[in-house]
């Protein structure tokens, strides 16, 4: 008995020899990442999330692609395109020689096809409003219109002319975004709308192709041959994982099992910030508490009253949290838009000033917390989001004398429970779908679709539709500064801080570069490995 | 049960129903393990109630001014500090009032609810008896997880839906302990005896059968403390423990349990960890010595 | 027996039914939505949605459907979550997964459980039974999300022997390959089975070897090692049987803590990421594993015991 086991022991050992022999053997270029999570869809008119988005830019190409770097539209599937004079209609001329990874042609029907989909009230897509920027593109979503009247028009094979609602400047920088790819017609005919995209259907367009799919464990691409630019394509292959524990993906890079890989918790930054892996890149988002101004449901008056919201935000040390508690380099947030908005300056509306905060609080009728009753800072199940919550409540008690407490509520029913207004202060985070002050502010227009706080604005309103068909950029970025202004003042929200987009990516990897936006095209990147 | 051993048994309750006990505290304390567990247990019961006398500082306490973030252990603090600067020693230390409580409320919520089940399923007629264990079965058959997680998801995420979540799906086991132990001792002789003699029913529950059940429910009861305890633990790993800044052994393991946390950090999960393994040893370690203490078929043999 | 199998059966079948009714309807009863996110989407579109997944529906139409496609087809239906995946094919996708590493950590789990077991009872309160005691209170004493990155710090990070986390299929590495993958998650795995194994083992031993039978075969001469596999081994694996059986079921539905730290697609991970993201068929998908697996076990484990015990009697 015992010999048997030592035997069986020696051979597992062995084993485990061989083993470690057999990986790292391979001479391919070939580029390892972890995506953080499984994605929903590789349907690009389903996906939401960015995981998901990046994989579709590396599998798909719409009519335009990101620059690596500026995030600039650079030719994808159309080589040109021209702009009427009045900002209305976008005219796409399209490469001849695009096409799928099985050899199917793609042409402007391809994309009047795809985007119809998109709409397509069947197709229940959760971005369709992504595409509503489209003359009669809502209605058609809504049921309420016809396809025909969406304003796609197919001039010739390879034309495709676009009618919109309103004149929309950053329209073309949203022809990279994951709504508006091509989907393949000739597939999905076949194996239906839910299945085209699985490993034994798919069929790609941009510089690699799918061949593998297991569910919660990793993707695997290979060069897409059949790429119209496949020659600057230089890896040969990208497996992407989806490992949700951040603490075992880093410490898997450290090992050199993955050539990125993205977030560094807490507890290892200060080990890994002073690494020339680390990165830590301006990301278009900002971190906000948001105030529950909903009068019907806001169950504590006294964050009713703006000079308490006001004295609340100004009692928070921001730089204390960004330094001590963050560490990666984030920024403290006094206005809501982010400032590494191009063309664009956010509103300060506020400094932060203990003193005046308590005065404040007085004036209100509160002084040194007195007769506030408690406010309860509701967040969603998480570590980042706890040690703000924990830092801030200590703010708000020493500083204030207010007695907050915490809450947090697994992600499903925090989203619930905001959304029904049930909270008094809720943690959140808004993330830019494109570079324009627009994707943050006209999300706080009265009942506006993401607008928890039940907080409304006339002369707010008014500004964001006007700044929707102001043509001037120069106006345009005025009025929104004016609405800002007005966000600042009201303090519905709390900006807390700008995010950073935080990875490590092995040194060995050229061609890979940080934006605002977290998106990572790897066309062209390549490994420089001995 | 050989009609010896029964009769063993009503001479040791009629004649010296106090020597019962006296004899397995006797045994109890013959066993090394079990009274190394016990002076655990007793240790951090008084660290638990006496913390705000021990701990130098509040558990949730940041002090801005000085950035001591990941401090190591010094003599300022013994336990060295976490992610915002607190002092773990205070945390540990208030850490115990969290773990401990969870444990024994839980346990207690697990055991009212499976002794009531259980002895009412025990004295009710067959059919209704069948039905209560079928239904017993069923929920042994749903994955407890599950039950888990959607209670604390479904009731929203109150301390005290710790203990009732917790102690809604760990009461079924007791439930049959209770059960079987009334079934048999329902059956026995010296209760027959007592029937005929004319003794009251609610005389016969008190008197007889509660004691004689109350053994192996002691026992369970001192092992499910320590696996509720444990389970807590794993919740706050999925992030449905306690409510932050308070912490409980568990959920200060969670975060000092992490791979970059054990490398950078050790102390964080040093301590925590620490106390919680040692009370969960000692707990078990008790509750097993108890139970051979108290299990009659081991009584007279040693 | 015949009688005995075929009641089990049916009265089996009932117990599924009624699992699968009240984990639907609990389920249904959690606030929250499959489609909910952090932006959220216009109401037209939450209606086409709504209507794609048959949520539109009255419940009990949408728990007929269910039961009807459950039934009839063996379709456990689409996942909420991966779209375009059925639950069908992701529990084929990861139940492999748990499996292998929960057969494996049981197996090992139960070698080593009984021999520290059998050890601990022959050397009563000698120091091997000491430590095998300790050893099997400390077992059941450490959460398993502080024994993994332990595990992963001394042999991953310190000793570089083995990958940190991970997984590798065959069909990509071979069953070779699979190996340094396997190591940790089946060690840390088996740690508490092991654990308690231990405990029963011994304790069922040091109940056998106090039996009359016992002192008799002694009495009557007959060797140490025959009493010992033929009498006390018998005899004391009975307890540890019944305890194998049901938490097999357990072991191979996954283990959250072992697989989300190591990054292992199994269904124990899944099924907890599955409950959060109110991914509804997934979570029922799991649940009906998991309790089929439970039914079955139990079934194997009364079976078993005609075989160890001769006492049993299949009424």
């Amino acid at each position: 008995m015992k010999k048997k086991l030592i035997i069986l022991f020696v051979v597992a050992i062995l084993f485990v020899i061989a083993g470690t022999f057999l990986i790292g053997q391979s001479k391919e270029m070939v580029f390892r990442m972890n995506n953080g999570t499984e994605p929903q869809t590789l349907d690009p008119a389903i996906m939401t999330g960015v995981p998901e988005f990046r994989i579709a830019m590396q599998i798909f190409e719409g009519l335009t692609a990101y620059h690596p770097e500026t995030l600039q539209p650079l030719p994808g599937v159309a080589q040109s395109w021209t702009v009427s004079k009045d900002g209305l209609v976008y005219t796409f001329k399209l490469r001849t020689n695009a096409k799928w990874s099985d050899n199917t042609p793609i042409d402007a029907e391809t994309f009047k096809y795809s985007w119809l989909r998109a709409l397509a009230p069947e197709t229940a897509a959760e971005y369709a409003y992504q595409l509503w920027y489209i003359k009669g593109a809502e209605k058609y979503t809504n049921g309420e219109g016809k396809a025909e009247d969406v304003g796609i028009k197919v001039v010739d094979k390879y034309t495709l002319q676009v009618t919109l609602e309103a004149p929309t400047p950053f329209f073309i920088s949203l022809m990279s975004f994951q709504t508006y790819m091509p989907v393949p017609k000739h597939v999905i005919d076949k194996v239906g709308s839910d299945k085209w995209y699985l490993k034994d259907n798919i069929v790609c367009n941009g510089p690699f192709k799918l061949v593998e799919w297991y569910p919660n464990d990793h993707i695997t691409l290979v060069k897409n041959d059949r790429y119209w630019d496949a020659a600057k394509v230089k890896l040969s292959k990208v497996v992407i994982y989806a490992n949700e524990d951040n603490s075992t993906s880093l410490a898997q890079f450290a090992a050199g099992e993955l050539e990125f890989q993205e977030g560094v918790p807490t507890e290892q930054m200060d080990t890994w910030k002073v690494k020339p892996e680390f990165h830590a890149d301006p990301y278009l988002g900002t971190y906000y508490y948001m105030i529950n101004v909903d009068p019907a449901k806001q169950t504590n008056k006294a964050l009713l009253d703006v000079r308490v919201r006001k004295a609340l935000t100004m009692s928070i040390n921001r730089k204390y949290l960004v330094e001590n508690i963050l560490k990666a380099g984030q920024i403290p947030a006094y206005s809501f838009v982010p400032p590494n908005m191009p063309g664009y300056k956010g509103y300060i509306g506020f400094k932060e000033n203990v003193e005046e905060a308590k005065k404040l609080l007085a004036d209100a009728g509160y002084p040194g917390g007195k007769g506030l009753g408690s406010i309860t800072i509701f967040y969603n199940t998480s570590a980042g989001h706890k040690k703000i919550a924990e830092a801030i409540q200590q703010m708000w008690k020493q500083y204030l004398g207010i007695d907050a407490l915490l809450e947090n509520q697994e992600w499903k029913v925090y989203l619930d429970r905001r959304q029904q207004h049930d909270y008094q202060v809720a943690r959140a985070g808004w993330i830019g779908d494109y570079v324009d002050p627009n994707t943050f502010l006209d999300m706080w227009i009265t009942d506006g679709g993401n607008n928890d706080t039940g907080w409304s604005n006339k002369t707010y309103d008014d500004l964001i539709n006007k700044a929707k068909y102001e043509q001037d950029p120069k106006k345009r970025m005025a009025i929104f500064y004016e609405a800002e202004k007005i966000l600042m003042t009201e303090l519905p929200i709390i900006p807390i801080y700008f995010y950073v987009n935080v990875y490590t990516l092995q040194l060995y990897v050229k061609g890979f570069y940080g934006n605002i936006l977290g998106m990572h095209p790897l066309k062209e990147v390549y490994l420089l490995k001995k | 049960m050989s009609k010896k051993m029964t009769r063993t048994m009503i001479d040791t309750e009629e004649i010296k129903g106090v020597s019962l006990w006296a004899d397995a505290f006797r045994r109890l304390l013959k066993n090394k393990l079990a009274v190394f567990g016990a002076i655990i247990i007793i240790f951090f019961t008084l660290v638990a109630i006496f913390a705000d006398l021990i701990a130098p500082y509040p558990y949730d306490y940041i002090n801005f001014e000085s950035n001591e973030q990941f401090a190591k252990p010094s003599s300022k603090y013994p336990f060295g500090t976490d992610e915002q600067g607190r002092d773990m020693f205070s945390r540990v230390i208030y850490g115990s009032r969290i773990s401990l409580s969870v444990g024994i409320v839980t346990a207690l919520v697990a055991l009212i609810i499976g002794v009531t089940y259980g002895a009412i399923s025990g004295f009710a007629p067959s059919k209704v008896d069948e039905l209560m264990m079928r239904i017993v079965d069923i929920l042994y058959g749903i994955p407890y997880m599950f039950f888990v997680i959607l209670l604390m998801v479904a009731f929203g995420r109150k301390d005290y839906m710790l203990f009732i979540g917790i102690g809604a799906v760990s009461w079924m086991t007791i439930a049959r302990i209770t059960r079987g132990q009334i079934l048999t001792l329902r059956n026995n002789e010296y209760i027959e005896a007592a029937k005929s003699i004319g003794v009251s029913k609610g005389r016969l529950i008190f008197r007889h059968l509660i004691p004689n059940a109350i053994g192996p429910i002691i026992v369970y009861l001192t092992l499910t403390i320590p696996s509720i305890m444990l389970q807590e633990a794993f919740l706050s790993f999925l992030g449905l423990g306690i409510q932050p800044p308070k912490a409980s052994w568990g959920s200060l393991a969670t975060f000092g349990g992490t791979l970059g946390a054990i490398q950078n950090y050790p102390h964080l999960i040093i301590f925590p960890g620490l106390a919680l393994a040692l009370t969960l040893f000692g707990m078990n370690a008790f509750g097993e010595g108890l139970r051979d203490a108290l299990d009659p078929s081991l009584k007279n043999r040693i | 027996m015949l009688k005995f199998i075929v009641r089990r059966f049916f009265s089996s079948i009932i117990t599924i039914f009624v699992i699968i009714t009240v984990a639907y309807f609990l389920i249904r009863a959690v606030p929250g939505d499959p489609f909910s996110s952090e932006k959220n989407m216009p109401k037209e579109i939450r209606e086409n949605l709504n209507r794609k997944f048959h949520l539109d529906q009255p419940l009990y139409k949408q728990y007929f459907m269910y039961l009807n496609n459950l039934v009839f087809h063996f379709d456990f239906g689409p996942s909420f979550r991966s779209r375009g995946f059925s639950v069908n094919d992701l529990i084929k996708q990861y139940f492999p997964v748990s499996l292998l590493i929960g057969s494996l950590a049981m197996i090992i789990a139960v070698i080593l459980g009984v021999s520290f077991g059998m050890i601990s009872a022959l050397n009563q309160n000698k120091f091997g039974d000491y430590f095998f005691m300790s050893y099997a209170i400390l077992g059941i004493s450490v959460p398993m999300f502080v024994i993994v990155p332990i595990f992963l710090l001394i042999f991953s990070i310190g000793l570089k022997i083995l990958p940190v986390g991970g997984w590798k299929r065959a069909s990509d590495v071979g069953i070779i390959g699979m190996i340094p993958y396997l190591i940790i998650p089946i060690f840390s795995l088996s740690l508490p089975y092991t654990a308690y194994i231990t405990r029963m083992t011994k304790a069922g031993m040091m109940d056998i070897i106090r039996k009359d039978f016992v002192t008799t075969a002694r009495a009557k001469g007959l060797k140490n090692s025959t009493i010992l596999f033929r009498h006390i081994m018998k005899g004391s694996i009975i307890p540890v049987v019944s305890y194998v059986g049901p938490a097999f079921a357990g072991i191979v539905t996954g283990s959250v803590v072992v697989e989300q730290i190591l990054g292992i697609p199994g269904m124990g991970r899944v099924f907890v990421q599955a409950a959060f993201n109110r991914d509804y068929s997934l979570v029922m998908g799991d649940v009906i594993t998991y309790s089929l697996l439970i039914i079955v076990m139990n079934f194997v484990v009364d079976i078993l015991y005609g075989f160890l015990d001769p006492r049993v009697k299949y009424s």
